[in-house]
């Protein structure tokens, strides 16, 4: 099995390079808040921007587009 | 709207923002997602009319908890918030990065996952905000923004206009520290994960079960290559467990961190003369899946532990960033906290907590101290007494002489207190530790045992049939057995609304044989609520309501709360502190307050007071009396069930309170309390409390006062009312998020299910091992069925411990309700 010199460095190679970018989410704390981005995915369904599909950067012009205020 | 004073006595309608009781007579309405609201003050009006006003009043269908009273969050002044503008302050906790600036902010008041869509909205719609992004694990808001557009005093009024209140947050020390060990934490168990697999990979290559036909040159290849991958797993990963177990020698105890160590080493150590000799059994494989399950358990627990810790471990803030010092001419200027000094005088308006000890130089207020003292109704202070840091000046401005600062203060006096009762907290055994110990014994001496038999019969082969019996033996399920149970229990205790910030919790609730409450906010709700009213003229009661609720037109007062705020306040408004009020309302001059103050307008002589409990107010006219209120601090709805369910596990109950009126007595004797002690200061409290230490009691304690911490750090057990001040909550061993002692209830029940689960569990492993050890002493077992029976009985552990993320049934709550847990049952049907 000739085949199992070159996967066997293969392997190692992508362990590492798999081991260096799990060290690299950790460290930019891609693992420090679990929580929200997995409630915040619901609630942009509600987004004005969203709904009027509006550039992010328009803020203003996107504010426009709500509802008006009822109270 | 019904006003008799039998249906006062009813349920209250919840308010529509935080689901405290609406006033009756209350007016406070606004329109949220097509309906019209009610709200139980003008602070949560005022709060719901500006998210509907800012377009996000999906808010309120999207939260899955009621939100925070605004009016309970600290008062931010915007003269004080003003003060976080100044560069000499701002200097601690903003950077400047690209022309924006960036803060980190510690936001309180968040009760739901929808809070934090709302702040970051709201915020981001703000001009200049180039980023909101607020943590919901640790209530932390990272902001950048433009402070030449916005200064920081703006965003904070901000937040404070949705119901939010939000401090600069620098992290310290113990913060840090966490946050280093979590990412470490993590990065050993993706460390331990990705390099098993490869690991096992090499490792299962050369089984001779899987029959691969393996060149000699290639089995030693894979030898090695399994040894280079192991090496970082167990030197890396598995650091913290060999130095545990070190620590652990050291203090001559034998722990699972001990009988954990000695697996993992010494089937790397055979490993080693495998590779090297290519003779033998590689258990490579084994090694790192013992290693990645351990870790894995572990780091589970901590995270669920740990994740709301940081929330709760906020700053103790109890006092006043900022206060009012006066100059020498009578002018007033706001200065921070940090730079008052001794003989300072300083100016403290109604509804402000007072900066520092010190003395009354001028005017006449009354002290709300039921936080530092129990006492539950304000106490009449004037010119020459002496004031208390941390307290509430209630009903008018006061000038104070600055006495005591820092460390010299009686509120830092408590927090020494509290630092020598957590040094002296005793320790509450752990199962897994107990039982470790045995498995440790037991298995080294069947291996010593077997290990002899074999040197009699074959001793080339008898290393390796040790070997085999204690990899095949170790303790993985048995490590796991406690973890998981806890994680899965600490999960649901979260969603019950009790948080556990330390691990002995679960565990512990099992040994307990007493219970010490606190009474002011803990058994009762900490505020004054309109009990009756009592007509004695030919008023009805509602008008005599009407015309109190017109009186009693102030926010801070904790009896004017009660009425609720009056669209109609009177005129002429006088305050005599000690006394009453005196106004007009449609030209009739009316006196509430105390009946001989009262009287003195009409001439006429006192009427007696109806009942002796609770606080009579008398409301009168120039021509006699009208009315007497009835107020009282009312008991926690589910109060009694607690109570009960005290009594049904055998427990002795105690009730300590600072308070000294006749209604400790009564509350005692109402929830039918074993033993009722008021009038105690923290210290007597501690002292009570060392002393059924003493007698060999494991105390639970529930508190939620600052009079109350030094005992919740002491006691074996101590749960803190989410309600509760903040240095209560960091020396509690759990938080009552919700406030609703039905919770402690179910809570109790899991603690009894943990204890059979994790039981369970040890039981299980025990077994497993037990049966394994014969076939491995006749020298059966190979690493595939190590590996095998390894994994199978670490899996019915964790099966096993997931039956607790489900929910007990709250005593006297339907199906419905117990399924919703974390929700107030009061809660309006459209919010579920």
């Amino acid at each position: 099995m000739p085949a199992l010199y070159v996967m066997i460095p293969a392997a190692l190679l992508l362990v590492g390079v798999a081991v260096y970018i799990f060290f690299w989410a950790v460290d930019s704390g891609q693992y420090d808040d679990l929580e929200s981005p997995a409630h915040s995915i619901l609630f942009d369904d509600q987004d004005p921007r969203h709904q009027a599909a509006v550039t992010p950067d328009d803020s203003q012009a996107a504010r426009a587009k709500e509802p008006p205020p009822r109270a | 709207m019904c006003l008799s004073s039998a249906c006062l006595m009813t349920q209250p309608t919840p308010c529509y923002h935080c689901a405290l009781p609406v006033p009756a007579g209350s007016r406070f309405s606004t329109v949220v997602l097509g309906e019209p609201r009610q709200f139980c003050c003008p602070g949560c009006q005022a709060v719901a009319e500006s998210i509907v006003a800012g377009g996000l009043e999906h808010y309120y269908q999207h939260r899955s908890d009621t939100s925070a009273n605004p009016e309970a969050l600290p008062r931010q002044l915007q003269d004080e918030l003003a003060l976080y503008d100044r560069n000499d302050v701002q200097q601690r906790f903003v950077r400047h990065q690209d022309g924006l600036a960036e803060a980190t902010l510690l936001v309180e008041g968040i009760s739901c996952a929808a809070c934090g869509w709302l702040i970051e909205k709201h915020l981001r719609n703000l001009p200049g905000v180039a980023e909101a992004r607020l943590n919901l694990s640790n209530h932390r808001l990272l902001l950048k923004w433009d402070d030449r557009q916005q200064p920081l005093s703006r965003l904070l009024a901000e937040l404070r206009q949705i119901g939010y209140a939000a401090h600069p947050y620098q992290p310290d020390q113990a913060a840090e520290q966490l946050a280093r060990e979590n990412r470490s934490a993590l990065r050993r168990l993706g460390v331990a994960g990705l390099l098993w697999f490869q690991a096992m990979m090499a490792t299962m290559a050369t089984w001779p079960e899987f029959n691969i036909d393996l060149s000699p040159e290639l089995h030693t290849i894979l030898r090695w290559v399994a040894l280079f991958l192991t090496i970082p797993i167990v030197f890396y990963s598995c650091a913290p467990l060999f130095k545990g177990a070190a620590r652990d020698l050291r203090t001559r105890h034998l722990t699972m961190d001990v009988s954990v160590s000695l697996a993992i080493g010494l089937a790397f150590a055979a490993g080693i003369w495998t590779a090297i000799t290519g003779s033998g059994e590689l258990y490579f494989d084994t090694v790192g899946m013992f290693a990645l399950f351990l870790l894995t358990g572990r780091y589970l627990e901590r995270r669920a532990r740990e994740r709301m810790a940081a929330a709760t471990a906020q700053l103790v803030n109890l006092l006043p960033a900022s206060c009012l010092r006066l100059d020498a001419h009578g002018h007033t200027e706001r200065i921070l906290l940090s730079e008052l000094q001794r003989g300072d005088r300083v100016q403290v308006l109604p509804g402000a907590v007072i900066p520092a000890d010190g003395c009354i130089v001028d005017g006449r207020s009354s002290i709300d101290e039921s936080l530092l003292t129990g006492e539950y109704l304000p106490q009449p202070r004037r010119a020459g007494e002496r004031v208390t840091g941390g307290t509430l000046n209630v009903e008018s401005t006061l000038n104070v002489q600055v006495e005591a600062l820092g460390a010299d203060s009686r509120l830092s006096a408590i927090v020494r207190l509290l630092e020598r009762a957590q040094t002296e907290k005793p320790r509450l055994a752990e199962i897994a530790d107990r039982a470790s110990q045995w498995f440790l014994l037991c298995s080294l001496l069947a291996a010593l045992a077997i290990g002899l038999w074999w040197w009699h019969l074959d001793p080339t082969r008898a290393f390796w049939i040790v070997l085999a019996m204690l990899v095949a033996t170790c303790p993985c399920a048995l490590s796991l057995a406690t973890p998981t149970a806890l994680t899965a229990a600490t999960g649901t205790l979260h969603k019950l609304g009790l948080l556990v910030t330390r691990g002995h919790v679960l565990e512990g609730l099992n040994q307990i044989d007493t219970v010490v409450f606190d009474k002011t906010g803990t058994l009762t709700e900490g505020r004054l609520t309109l009990r009756s009213i009592r007509p004695l003229g030919n008023l009805p009661a509602d008008r005599c309501l009407a015309l109190a609720a017109a009186l009693e037109n102030r926010s801070e007062h904790p009896i004017a709360r009660a009425f609720g705020r009056s669209a109609s306040p009177a005129d002429d408004l006088q305050s005599v502190p000690g006394l009453g009020l005196e106004g007009q309302v449609a030209g009739q001059l009316l006196r509430i307050g105390q009946a001989t103050f009262v009287c003195a307008l009409s001439g006429a002589a006192p009427p007696a007071v109806p009942e002796p409990r609770g606080q009579w107010l008398l409301l009168g006219d120039r021509h006699g009396p009208l009315a007497w209120f009835g107020l009282d601090d009312r008991l926690r709805d589910d109060a009694p069930a607690l109570l009960a369910a005290c009594k049904a596990r055998g427990w002795r109950t105690l009730l300590l309170s600072g308070d000294s009126s006749p209604m400790v007595a009564e509350v005692a004797a109402q929830l039918g309390i074993d033993q009722a002690i008021g009038g105690l200061r923290p210290d007597d409290k501690l002292d009570r409390l060392k002393a059924l230490q003493a007698a060999g009691c494991k105390v639970l304690m529930l508190g939620d006062g600052v009079n109350d911490v030094p005992v919740l750090a002491a006691a074996d057990i101590s749960i803190a009312m989410g309600s509760a001040t903040d240095l209560a909550k960091t020396s509690a061993d759990a938080v009552l998020l919700s406030n609703r002692l039905a919770a402690l209830v179910q809570a109790f029940e899991l603690a009894r299910r943990t204890r059979r689960n994790i039981l369970q569990n040890l039981l299980w492993a025990t077994l497993y091992n037990g049966l394994v050890l014969p076939f491995a002493a006749l020298g059966w077992i190979t690493p595939v069925w190590a590996a095998i029976g390894m994994s199978i009985s670490s899996l019915v552990v964790v099966l096993n411990a997931m039956r607790l993320t489900r929910a007990p049934l709250a005593p006297g709550l339907s199906t419905n309700e117990a399924s919703l847990p974390g929700r107030k049952p009061s809660c309006p049907p459209s919010m579920s």
